[in-house]
């Protein structure tokens, strides 16, 4: 897991934008597992195993919690426009997988007891959990999460620290974005650290904890106070 | 549940035999017009929230019905063609088009893609109207051909010699688009359209070709416009530019809207009641949009999620009436 720290403005965010193809580089490439992803969509990208979250909260929010994921499953899907048109037996075989998935992923989310909640009455800790939820749906190699931990309560940062190291044990890299730095810093095995667009450290965390340009980009310099 | 499927079925069943015995019981040509139009206004509106069901509220369907009028009539005057042939290639004219001008305009989120498609619109309207030597212009097409005669012998003869069997044909058409539209919003192809209306970029993130879907959804709902136009034009047996002008799509954005847009059979009712409407008030003709606004501004201050959430509205005003008097006692 590697975390991807800096001051507001640093361009973390715009980091995910340029990997996931919300945005176009001007220069350099995106590579993954040998492949490039360079000026691919978002949606190429995503089923290349690239996936990734949001600052804001971004959910389905008319949905239930089960038809949020359910709709999430869409790169798994087996059957074609007709077959689904149709509504042959496969594509309702196809649903039932997609249920079966989705009931999986709430269970390994903590959602269970949320399945038939409308994904827009959920408490806010909740709806960010099932931010992260719906990227699992995708089965994504790499996971990119833009600050899951934001605007949480205690007892939510907790769950949600246990989720992310769920994720992560269970074999999926994981680029994260975070502001809280004791969980940053407890999560991620490596850091980079960005200001201003540029990196700036990399390394262990106990590494970039003392990384004078690390303590700076932070504090500023001094020069410019007293 | 399974007892409630049931009886909506089975009244589903009794609704459609019904609506086809009706023609015995209603002779009046006045009274078999009306219901016509009804038909082809309810096949607007239900395609029409087939689009919205991508997040896209498109004006251009009064342009795109008037692109499979006029290609089913030319074909039909011009060329020949049988009307059987003509009006789906009516429909596929109106969706190729939509197709073509949906790669450009998809980038348009909202209110920009309304206003294109309110553009595109008008912009058909005058081609149409400039292009005399192909579609005449602004005294259009006369003497449409009525559709060829659709006989079983013994038992079936529709030869389109009086209104009633223009009547089956809409409703038989009206049927088997309502059953289009509702198997694709119930596949996983209307779970996706509805995932990219809530949420365009997170749908894009899980790798939906947001894009992609988005045309698909308009191409679609633009094939039926095209289809209704086809009908229209036989129906009528003459258009012109001004059949199809601006506020026609506006009309059936209304439609929807006072039905309701939120469920399927919205746009089904709120187009019986805005085409029955102007019929009962028809001294009030001149004021017809003066009408349509009254409904619509009640509608929207009352009854947001339209008529078709009546029913609904009323067991939840009657809850907590009785739940008021329990607290009295």
């Amino acid at each position: 897991m590697v975390g991807l720290i800096g001051p507001n403005g640093a361009g973390k965010t715009t980091v995910f934008n340029l990997i996931t193809g919300f945005l176009r580089p001007t220069r350099g490439k995106i590579v993954f597992n040998d492949r490039d992803l360079t000026n691919k969509k978002p949606h190429s990208v995503a089923a290349a195993g690239v996936v990734r979250t949001f600052q804001a909260t971004n959910i389905f929010s008319n949905f239930t919690v089960l038809e949020s994921i359910v709709a999430a499953c869409y790169l798994k899907k087996t059957v074609g426009f007709w077959g689904a048109f149709l509504h042959t037996p496969s594509s309702r075989k196809e649903k039932r997988r997609f249920e079966e998935r989705a009931t999986e992923i709430m269970h390994f989310a903590g959602l269970d007891s949320m399945r038939d909640r409308r994904a827009r009455n959920l408490a806010y800790g909740h709806k960010r959990i099932l931010g992260m939820a719906l990227s699992l749906a995708a089965d994504p190699k790499l996971l990119l999460l833009d600050e899951p931990l934001s605007g949480m309560n205690a007892g939510e940062v907790d769950d949600a620290i246990v989720l992310i190291r769920k994720i992560y044990e269970r074999g999926t890299a994981i680029l994260l974005i975070e502001h809280n730095m004791r969980a940053a810093m407890s999560l991620c095995q490596k850091i980079v650290v960005l200001q201003m667009g540029k990196k700036i450290a990399v390394g262990s965390p106990d590494e970039v904890r003392a990384d004078q340009r690390v303590i700076r980009a932070y504090l500023g310099t001094g020069k410019h106070v007293a | 549940m399974n007892r409630k499927r049931l009886t909506k079925g089975l009244g589903l069943a009794a609704l459609i035999i019904a609506l086809c015995a009706l023609p015995s019981f209603v002779t009046g040509v006045y009274l078999a017009h009306v219901l016509i139009t009804i038909g082809i206004n309810i096949v607007l509106a239900a395609s029409l929230r087939f689009i919205a069901t991508s997040g896209q509220l498109s004006l251009a369907h009064a342009g795109m019905m008037s692109v499979g009028a006029y290609t089913s009539a030319l074909l039909a005057v011009k060329a020949g063609l049988s009307f059987w042939l003509a009006m789906p290639l009516g429909g596929l004219s109106a969706m190729v088009l939509a197709i073509l001008v949906g790669i450009p305009f998809v980038r348009l989120r909202g209110i920009y893609f309304t206003m294109v498609t309110l553009f595109l619109s008008e912009f058909i309207r005058l081609i149409v109207q400039e292009w005399k030597r192909l579609t005449g212009g602004a005294s259009g097409i006369l003497d449409i051909p009525r559709p060829g005669a659709f006989v079983i012998p013994g038992l079936l003869n529709i030869d389109f010699s009086i209104k009633a069997h223009y009547y089956y044909l809409i409703l038989f058409l009206a049927l088997v688009s309502l059953l289009i539209l509702y198997a694709l919003e119930h596949s996983r192809i209307g779970t996706t359209l509805f995932s990219v209306q809530q949420s365009d970029s997170l749908a894009e993130s899980l790798g939906v070709d947001t894009a992609g879907y988005r045309i698909l959804a308009f191409g679609i709902g633009c094939f039926f416009a095209g289809i209704v136009g086809a009908f229209y034009g036989h129906y009528y047996t003459g258009i012109n530019p001004d059949s199809f002008g601006y506020l026609g799509g506006i009309y059936v954005l209304m439609y929807m809207v006072v039905g309701g847009i939120r469920r399927f059979p919205g746009p089904i009712i709120g187009a019986v009641i805005l085409t029955v409407v102007p019929e009962l008030s028809s001294g009030l003709q001149e004021y017809e949009p003066f009408v349509f606004a009254a409904i619509l501004l009640i509608i929207i201050f009352f009854l947001r999620e339209g008529v078709v959430s009546l029913p609904e509205r009323i067991r939840k005003v009657r809850k907590e009436a009785s739940l008021r008097s329990e607290s009295k006692v």
